[in-house]
């Protein structure tokens, strides 16, 4: 069997499994009431963006993205910090593994949680911008796609950091996972360190949408997408070196 | 010289699998010292051994789930260190230490796993499989649900998906009642006839009672193997292993 197809059985799975167990469901509506909570909290700040003329153009378009930037990486550690590193605990994953790639099986499994988090950041941020239009009668549908799709890399790299503590870490995962994330902020603090942290990136987007520079916000996809790939990578090196 | 070694040759071409000089280290834990095993084709073959004696270890580096530090194992004449891929497709086994998804139904767990076989209409492969095995009331139940036997069951039918031609059995009747038990090892002697048996187990009884060859392992390696009844010579499998075993303690 090819790895494609492999892949493919694999996505097609846990996609059907998530749907089944709701877990899908429950990951859109409580990642929506978060959304909902930080949008209440932010709009108390709209007075100080409306210092900013340009700024509060972009309102409807940047307080999501603001909210979003914050609860992706603490969602991700909530939903995603098991989808490997349980089969490999519970054993369950021996009876996959020797049937298919163990590249597949991390491929498969990360695809359908990436796919779930970008469709439930579409939908929130759909909501969003509604709601703010509804309250400011402004709407960009150019930038808040821009912001989406930036948002949706953000996630996927994520999902690749938290799986790879995931598997490092094993039992007491969560905590790990907070512990790397808090460790990527606090690298913000250093000049030349702060370089190393996803997080860093996390607001190149806005380059793009404030000022409308294109270069910026593509680096910052690029470095994200990199820092994705890397952790992928570490994340296979790891499941193909273990014995199951 | 010749004909001595096209002698060889064939009956390493009847041979289902065999290892050579297999070993695993853990660290300076050393749970394989040198293996080597010879499993003839459409038998069922009784692997036994104290605890920690290297049977699940073994099993592991045939199913490519453990990755070997040295040797290599060959399943129908292929490498397992150097063609893992083919070798998977020949195998299936029932894994120690290893729970089905708890949260799904027997049928639909045997679907996915068909279908990652690349079985064609998985669906009713599925079905046929687990109504073989006698699981045919309860396979819509979640696995969770089920007893340890009926789980168990389930093991070995996921293990014949795609007619593996060698099916790996570490320990399937521990912690079973005498009547599933007796139920399961009916079903491994009914498997003989197309597939080649690796059969794990404490029970001795039962590995001398089904089991065509023997090999028995200890510290590692294989301490004696062969024909059943070559092994044992009309006394009990467990006068012999504990002789065996004994022997090889004090040898060291």
């Amino acid at each position: 069997m090819s790895v494609l197809r492999e892949v493919k059985v694999i996505f097609a799975d846990e996609i059907v499994q998530s749907l089944k167990t709701k877990k899908a469901l429950l990951t859109v509506i409580s990642y929506l009431i978060l959304m909902f909570i930080g949008l209440k909290i932010g709009s108390y700040f709209e007075i100080f963006v409306w210092l900013y003329a340009e700024m509060r153009k972009s309102f409807s378009v940047l307080l999501p993205y603001y909210v979003s930037v914050i609860i992706i990486p603490l969602f991700c550690i909530i939903t995603g910090y098991n989808v490997v590193s349980s089969e490999i605990s519970t054993g369950s994953i021996r009876f996959i593994a020797y049937r298919a790639r163990r590249f597949s099986i991390l491929l498969g499994k990360l695809l359908s949680t990436a796919v779930i988090a970008v469709v439930m950041i579409l939908l929130a941020y759909a909501i969003a911008t509604y709601y703010l239009y509804q309250k400011t009668g402004l709407f960009y549908y150019t930038q808040s796609l821009i912001a989406w799709a930036y948002l949706s890399i953000y996630a996927v790299c994520f999902i690749c950091l938290i799986n790879l503590v995931s598997m490092l870490a094993k039992k007491v995962a969560i905590v790990w996972n907070l512990f790397v994330c808090i460790f990527f902020v606090f690298l913000l603090n250093y000049d030349y360190i702060k370089y190393l942290s996803p997080f860093y990136y996390s607001n190149n987007a806005l380059a793009y949408i404030i000022d409308g520079d294109l270069s910026k916000m593509l680096l910052g996809m690029l470095i994200l997408a990199l820092f994705g790939l890397i952790f992928f990578s570490a994340s296979w090196l790891l499941i193909e070196k273990s014995d199951l | 010289m010749m004909k001595k070694k096209k002698e060889e040759r064939m009956n390493k071409a009847r041979l289902a699998l065999r290892t050579e000089n297999l070993v695993k280290n853990y660290g300076k834990i050393v749970a394989l010292d040198g293996l080597n095993m010879n499993v003839p084709e459409k038998s069922i073959y009784g692997l036994v051994g104290p605890n920690g004696a290297g049977k699940t270890t073994t099993m592991g580096i045939l199913s490519t789930l453990i990755h070997p530090t040295g040797g290599d194992a060959f399943i129908c004449g292929t490498s397992v260190r150097k063609y893992p891929e083919k070798t998977k497709r020949m195998i299936g086994i029932l894994p120690q230490n290893a729970n089905p998804y708890a949260n799904r139904t027997a049928v639909d767990i045997m679907i996915f796993y068909s279908k990652l076989a690349g079985i064609e209409n998985p669906e009713k492969y599925s079905h046929a499989l687990l109504d073989k095995v006698g699981l045919k009331q309860n396979k819509y139940k979640k696995t969770s649900e089920m007893s340890h036997g009926m789980v168990k069951l389930f093991e070995i039918a996921q293990a014949l998906i795609g007619n593996p031609k060698i099916v790996m059995l570490d320990e399937p009747t521990s912690g079973l009642d005498p009547s599933v038990s007796y139920n399961i090892r009916k079903l491994v002697k009914s498997l003989k006839k197309d597939t080649t048996i690796i059969f794990s187990s404490h029970n001795l009884y039962e590995v001398q009672d089904i089991c065509d060859y023997i090999g028995i392992i200890a510290h590692g390696k294989i301490i004696a193997e062969g024909k059943t009844k070559a092994i044992t010579r009309n006394k009990s499998l467990e006068k012999v292993f504990m002789d065996k075993v004994k022997g090889e303690s004090s040898d060291r």
